[in-house]
């Protein structure tokens, strides 16, 4: 059995196509390494100049501009994010002055390498291993020599993946060792698990696409025609099934919800609420009118000082100070319970957006996954920290930083003696004592359960090994060597 | 001679394995580009006239473009509802995709990426063994044998080959359309109807690129194994590393602050401003007669600073990477469509000179402007506009790059070992 591996093993060391698919793929896998670890030190620097602006910025606000403060929680670049881009910050805004740009190419990622150059190089040199050694004749020889079949395709199989793996392990400590190098860039033992995991997964790719080119070649019977099946599969696996899941989800599980969040949002809907909640505000003040009649209707006609001095907190007792009390409470209570509708109204509709693209995106995810390039994407990026469940968690914790800062200028407020809202004229000599304000600190998903997100999908690329080695060890039992 | 020649290569190539498999995925490729694009289009339409309302006011509404069904391109972006709001400056209205992710992971299925990555990969196939085929099968030298020109031979393969393949996609193509065409929500123009003979014919300049990159690679080698592996190799630099390449030199060369720190710089304008704001609100205790047009922070330093990088470094991107046919070709197919980087930057320019002209109208004490105003109106950029705005340079560089490769293949052959 060994001779057999070893002989597969060199037979595609010794070829000099082989050499040069390799060294090219050597080349760009740390030149990928190199480059994005460059990208990701300019992004930390980065990072770090906007976290300690914004908390100075914050700091000179002094205590008198509490009100103005607003979280702005900022998320760290992941370490592994040279390994696997993933879902770039960038990419989840959708602003008028948004980088479209980096969207507009591809990625050079350890991921792109794997899985577009990887692959193909896998499919090219299995596509004919054993056609090809038909149409040179020497397959008859070596199953003459009563080699069974079972054990010459398991062979195949391993030698000939060992012939790949090899230099792309080799390429891959060579990326490490330029990492740990890098100042700019410290691997903790988590980020050196989660490397080996993302490497583990490249190395179950190129494995399935060494046995399905290797499958391939077993039902065929020229090269040619084997390396045309190869390159067909291997464009609807990577091209063309992942890409059509998120619109056939689309269509099957649309967002309806959004059409009418939108309409309550637009411009022709907030002037008819506007007008709505006038039309109310006019029928308090006719009533008024009909209750109090020229008291009320010179009152009116004073401005907003006027009110205050007259009928304000400050004013004597009297009707009229009553009137514009009440008045001014009831207005501010219909005021309030319009507004508290509109955002009740915006809530549900939200929560009902989220159940259905919560919906989508499930289907979405799985549609894709039935190609095992969409879960090796899953599988590097969510290792990464930069797919689609690594950004869900840390919006997650966004929100919940956001919440735990409103709390904390409310908890100010009510220590000050003042209640959820602060009117105009409590502003003028109100100072806090920020400097115990909550800061927000990025803790990246523990690796346990990114693991176990992604388990099913590492289950799919297993199985499909499995598959394309059952497909190639029947077609290779019934095929005809002569 | 040159007629006999082409059509020996169209009965070759029709009787092959190769063919029927290329032809099949041309076909179902197309049209369920199509499919799957028109519906996504439909979905975009109606969720466009859910926000008809909003029409003749001042925000930015654009209807989805029927071109969008054959290059998607950027109209998600383009189609969102742009708004003036007081204290953001110009906020962006959210989609469908904004609330599924996984349309940020995968690339649009739309006929441009068929094209520009599968057909171009069906090309190289096709042409990869045209010459090494017939050297392994010792044709080659008697063909040659018979005083042909090689000239004459290398252009008839060129021309036998390539009428194969690009015959199917040109038919699936031409039914695609006229099935779209008669959908009730898809309005084509006339002008339209010649942007997409235009991207037609883009298309055809792209696939004769690669179909002469494999012609190029079976000219070089003896043997179609070596052929296929340098053909693979060169079409995955042309279609990925290339393009990948020019923008990350042009990120380089004009550095821009990335989304996060742009978005500290835009909060602090913002937090500023609104400091400013509640000290005259202290001092007149009420916001009447407060001019709310100072909340803006469309107008600083900052912000036009990042906006004037950003457009340096677009400008810089598409110099860089139209070196590759992909990217000419992603551009070319792009603007056409109305989609593309020249179509967002308008509308950029547009609703910003919109805004001013919005803002100088009077305004009331909750920032809305009082009275008539006019509305934000915007017209796609015409064919002749986008011809102007690099069409036609994007149309000469994919020519040129073709004639360089065919002239490559001219002397390869030439140079050929036919023994």
């Amino acid at each position: 059995m060994w001779t057999i591996i070893e002989k597969e093993f060199f037979d595609d060391l010794l070829n000099q196509r082989f050499l040069a698919g390799i060294l090219v793929s050597v080349v760009l896998t740390v030149g990928a390494i190199a480059l994005q670890t460059s990208e990701y030190a300019k992004q930390l620097e980065e990072y770090r100049e906007s976290s300690a602006t914004h908390e100075n910025f914050l700091d000179s606000i002094g205590p008198e501009n509490f009100f103005l403060l607003t979280p702005l929680p900022l998320i760290p670049p992941e370490p592994l994010s040279l390994l696997a881009n993933g879902l770039r910050i960038e990419y989840l805004s959708n602003d008028f002055d948004e980088n479209f740009l980096p969207g507009l190419f591809p990625v050079m990622d350890l991921v792109f390498i794997v899985s577009i150059i990887m692959s193909l190089l896998a499919l090219l040199f299995s596509h004919d291993s054993i056609c090809g050694e038909k149409e040179r004749g020497t397959l008859r020889l070596i199953v003459s020599n009563s080699v069974p079949r079972s054990r010459l395709i398991l062979c195949k199989w391993l030698g000939g993946t060992a012939s790949i793996m090899l230099p792309f392990l080799i390429s891959c400590l060579l990326g490490l060792i330029y990492i740990s190098i890098s100042p700019s860039l410290q691997l903790h033992l988590t980020d050196l698990a989660a490397f080996v995991l993302v490497v583990i997964a490249s190395l179950s790719l190129i494995s399935l696409f060494y046995l399905l080119g290797l499958m391939v070649s077993a039902m065929t019977v020229n090269s040619s025609t084997s390396a045309l099946t190869c390159i067909f599969l291997w464009v609807l696996i990577v091209f063309v099934v992942p890409n059509l899941g998120p619109y056939l989800a689309a269509q099957v599980a649309p967002v309806e919800s959004i059409a009418m969040l939108n309409q309550l949002r637009s411009q022709g809907q907030q002037e008819k609420d506007r007008q709505e909640l006038q039309k109310r505000l006019d029928q308090i003040s006719d009533k008024y009118e009909t209750e109090y009649g020229q008291m009320f209707t010179e009152y009116q006609t004073w401005t907003y000082e006027e009110k205050m001095a007259r009928s304000g907190m400050q004013a004597p007792e009297s009707p009229l100070r009553s009137m514009g009390l009440k008045y001014r409470k009831e207005i501010r209570d219909r005021r309030d319970e319009f507004y508290q509708a509109q955002r009740d109204k915006l809530e549900m509709l939200a929560a009902q957006i989220k159940i259905e693209s919560q919906k989508q995106s499930w289907l979405a995810r799985n549609l894709a996954a039935v190609s095992p390039f969409t879960d090796y994407l899953y599988l590097a990026t969510e290792f990464a920290g930069t797919g689609v469940q690594g950004r869900e968690y840390a919006s997650r914790q966004i929100e919940s930083f956001v919440k735990v800062f409103v709390d904390y200028v409310q908890t100010l407020l009510k220590r000050s003696g003042l209640g959820e809202s602060v009117g105009l004229d409590q502003l003028k000599n109100l100072k806090l004592d920020l400097s115990g304000r909550p800061r927000f600190e990025y803790k990246p998903q523990p690796l346990a359960e990114r693991v176990e997100l992604v388990l099913p999908y590492w289950a799919v690329i297993l199985l499909f090994n499995v598959l394309f080695f059952v497909g190639a060890f029947v077609g290779f039992l019934r095929y005809d060597v002569r | 001679m040159l007629g006999v020649i082409i059509k020996k290569e169209i009965q070759e190539n029709l009787y092959s394995y190769k063919y029927v498999v290329i032809m099949l995925l041309t076909v179902v490729l197309v049209f369920t580009s199509l499919f799957v694009m028109y519906h996504d289009y439909r979905q975009r339409v109606a969720d466009y006239e859910a926000l008809l309302p909003d029409k003749g006011k001042s925000s930015a509404l654009l209807r989805p473009t029927s071109l969008a069904i054959f290059s998607k391109g950027m109209d998600e972006a383009l189609c969102s509802q742009y708004r003036i709001a007081m204290n953001v400056g110009i906020s962006a209205g959210q989609n469908q995709h904004a609330f599924n992710t996984m349309f940020r992971v995968f690339d649009t299925p739309d006929l441009f990426y068929v094209i520009s990555v599968i057909l171009s990969l069906c090309a190289v196939l096709f042409s990869f063994n045209l010459v090494t085929s017939e050297k392994e099968a010792g044709t080659l030298r008697q063909t040659l044998a018979c005083s042909l020109e090689r000239t004459r031979l290398v252009a008839g393969k060129w021309i036998g080959g390539f009428c194969c393949l690009a015959l199917p996609f040109v038919l699936s193509f031409l039914l695609g359309l006229t099935l779209v065409s008669f959908a009730p929500e898809v309005q084509i123009s006339r002008e339209e109807y010649i942007k997409l003979a235009l991207f037609l014919a883009g298309s055809l300049l792209y696939l004769a690129f690669f179909f002469s990159l494999g012609l190029a690679a079976s000219s070089a080698y003896s043997r179609s194994s070596s052929a296929l592996i340098v053909s693979l190799s060169l079409w995955v630099f042309f279609v990925f590393v290339l393009p990948g390449l020019g923008s990350i030199a042009a990120a380089r060369i004009v550095n821009i602050p990335s989304v996060q720190k742009f978005t500290v710089l835009k909060h602090q304008v913002r937090m500023k401003k609104y400091m400013n704001f509640y000290d005259n609100v202290r001092e007149k205790g009420s916001v009447e007669n407060i001019d709310l047009r100072q909340l803006d922070p469309e107008n600083e330093a900052v912000v036009a600073d990042y906006r004037g990088k950003l457009g340096s470094q677009i400008a810089l991107t598409r110099a860089f990477t139209r070196a590759s046919p992909a990217s000419a070709f992603n551009y070319l197919a792009a603007d056409l469509a109305n989609t593309g980087i020249l179509e967002r930057l308008n509308l950029k320019r547009a609703y910003l000179a919109y805004k001013d002209i919005y803002l100088s109208h009077p305004m009331d004490v909750t920032g809305e402007v009082k009275g008539d105003y006019p509305a934000f109106t915007y017209q796609r950029l015409s064919l002749m506009e986008v011809l102007r705005g690099g069409g036609l340079v994007n149309f000469t560089i994919l020519i040129l790059q073709n004639v360089a490769l065919f002239a490559a293949v001219y002397v390869l052959f030439l140079r050929y070992d036919v023994r």
